[in-house]
């Protein structure tokens, strides 16, 4: 018995200095973290850059919280991650990109690249003749729903909002749905919910707004064919060339802005677009190869 | 019941208790094997939803392609374990190689060498070691050993080393005590009768008790393998969560409970995102059943 567990130790032994005597591969001194696979986060941030998942460079970590991965790269000297605008704290630093640094005032204009906007479509005739819809958009407009967007880390775009009531008489049209991007719907379902209630709470009504998935494509479709009330989307939508049905109007729900976030000791203030897409596909990169001379190791 | 026997006069009473006495007894029989049979349901219930659940997923993702995909994607839906197993068996091989040498040395030392003041200090040390949340453990992680880990070898510092380590400890009780109890149900008269054939006591305890313990010791080694199989909520913190094969001991990786773990938050119900999980949930199960079975075969040793 013992001859055998003498075999299987040493065994395990051997596999263990073998595998660490094989050492270091071919890998960059660029410590990549990443959120892991499924975090809308990390979707966005993928298709902003234009990065499919299969090709990403995983890097050092995919760790499943935007706390966790600002804890990480805060205590990493050669990180780079990313995380939502709204939640980067003073214990990283956020780059500037392309010259543009991540604020509120440049993910509302467009101006700074990681951000998009996240856009609704509706038929503006229907609004006379469901109630609902129109009590819901006005509620999307107002500072009620605005504040819960920007405790969820988004940006608001809508400047003079004001509070929201609801109407004292009861709706006639107690269902609607809004169909389309996945990335707006789980903010879409929590100003859904928060909807339903004030109704419930101000004459007793049960009315159910549906959230449905199907990507930006799908929301734009939806909204032209009429066949949900609400289409969502996640990018920029034009009026002529995306939205064909000239009832329909566009209204941008708020920005979702990503930052760019390194460790307090990286000496770069600002990345281009381009290393920063290099930096995700590429895990043989150093930071000196796109310019970043660390003073001190 | 007393005070009525006392009261009331005693043959009857005795009568009467006889007849109680049997009721009751009858009724917690039942009682007993009620419960005997909600846990056997449990048990059966948790197998057949899993197995239930991942068979067709499994069809659905193709047999092959959730064994030989290289990639565990879950929002590109690829949906390949092989990382995910590899990495499960060596930060559990890297857990034994710290586990159990440090946790099979310590049960020799309670049990032969240990002063016994120090071993009313060390005992209750490990029940506390065994008490401890695996998130804790997994928090300590964290914060000492992947700055370590981080400074011995650059990258994220979470890796296949931190992982084995905190691991390592955190099997460390379960090894101690099972093996130190088998040491000690070894007949005293074993190691005396090495002592008196001239043995040194180094040599009468490993080449007599240990020989003698070596189902329970063994059963103690595939208890802790057990644990570190399963362990989720500190590797879920400290593994990295990559699906990557790791060439070193300094690469990240990823393990079949923490893809679980960091998965669920985000999988939708709608796709095959959710039921993959729970597929990667039922290949865990069985590993874990496969290892229940090993150590009940065991157990049919004497000590």
């Amino acid at each position: 018995m013992k001859k055998i567990f003498m075999a299987i130790a040493s065994g395990l032994l051997a596999v263990g200095i073998g595998v660490a005597a094989v050492g270091c591969s071919g890998a960059g001194d660029i410590s990549v973290y990443n959120r892991e696979s499924g975090s809308g986060t990390r979707d966005a941030f993928l298709e902003l850059l234009g990065i499919d998942e299969a090709e990403l460079n995983t890097g050092v970590a995919q760790l499943a919280s935007t706390s966790a991965v600002i804890t990480g790269v805060a205590g990493d000297k050669k990180a780079i991650g990313y995380a939502s605008l709204g939640s980067v704290d003073s214990t990283v630093k956020a780059l500037s990109v392309d010259g543009v640094a991540p604020t509120e005032e440049t993910v509302a204009d467009g101006t700074y690249k990681i951000a998009r906007p996240f856009e609704l479509m509706y038929d503006e005739t229907k609004l006379a003749q469901n109630d609902l819809l129109d009590a819901f958009i006005a509620y999307l407009k107002s500072a009620d729903a605005q504040q819960v967007i920007a405790e969820e880390g988004y940006v608001s775009v809508v400047s003079d909002a004001t509070s929201y009531a609801v109407p004292t008489e009861a709706f006639t049209v107690t269902e609607i749905e809004a169909s389309g991007s996945t990335s707006v719907g789980p903010l879409m379902t929590m100003l859904a919910d928060k909807f339903e209630t004030m109704v419930k709470e101000a004459n007793g009504q049960d009315v159910s707004i549906t959230v449905s998935g199907g990507g930006s494509g799908q929301g734009i479709a939806d909204a032209n064919s009429g066949k949900t009330e609400i289409g969502m989307a996640s990018k920029e939508v034009k009026k002529g060339t995306d939205v064909t049905n000239e009832n329909v109007t566009i209204l941008q729900l708020c920005a979702d802005g990503i930052a760019v976030i390194v460790n307090k000791a990286n000496p770069a203030t600002d990345i281009a677009l381009d290393n920063l897409k290099k930096i995700y596909t590429d895990n043989a990169l150093n930071w000196s190869d796109i310019g970043v001379e660390f003073s001190e190791e | 019941m007393q005070e009525r026997i006392q009261t009331t006069q005693v043959d009857a009473g005795i009568a009467k208790a006889d007849v109680r006495g049997a009721a009751k007894e009858v009724s917690m029989k039942v009682l007993f094997a009620v419960a005997a049979a909600l846990f056997v349901l449990a048990v059966l219930t948790i197998c057949l939803y899993l197995l239930a659940d991942a068979v067709p997923t499994i069809g659905k993702i193709g047999f092959v392609k959730f064994f030989t995909d290289e990639r565990w994607l879950i929002r590109s839906e690829r949906f390949g374990i092989g990382s995910l197993v590899v990495g499960t068996a060596l930060s559990t091989a890297g857990a034994l190689l710290v586990g159990v040498p440090v946790g099979l040395m310590t049960a020799t030392f309670m049990s032969f060498y240990c002063p016994k003041w120090l071993y009313r200090a060390i005992k209750p040390l490990t029940n506390i070691l065994a008490g401890i949340p695996s998130i804790v453990y997994g928090f300590f992680g964290l914060t000492v050993i992947v700055p370590l880990s981080r400074e011995m070898f650059g990258g994220g510092g979470m890796n296949l080393f931190t992982t084995s380590l905190v691991l390592g400890i955190m099997i460390l009780p379960t090894v101690i005590s099972i093996s130190e109890n088998s040491l000690r149900a070894v007949p005293k008269s074993f190691y005396e009768g090495a002592l008196a054939l001239g043995a040194t006591k180094e040599r009468a305890i490993f080449r007599t008790v240990f020989p003698a313990a070596s189902s329970g010791v063994l059963t103690a080694i595939i208890l802790g393998m057990g644990r570190a199989i399963g362990e989720t909520a500190a590797i879920t913190l400290i593994c990295g969560n990559i699906d990557n094969i790791p060439a070193s001991l300094a690469e990240p990786f990823i393990t079949l409970a923490s893809a679980i773990a960091s998965g669920m938050g985000y999988a939708s119900t709608t796709n095959l995102e959710r039921p993959a999980l729970i597929a990667v949930a039922a290949v865990l199960l069985i590993i874990i059943l496969l290892i229940t079975t090993v150590v009940m075969l065991l157990k049919k040793k004497k000590y």
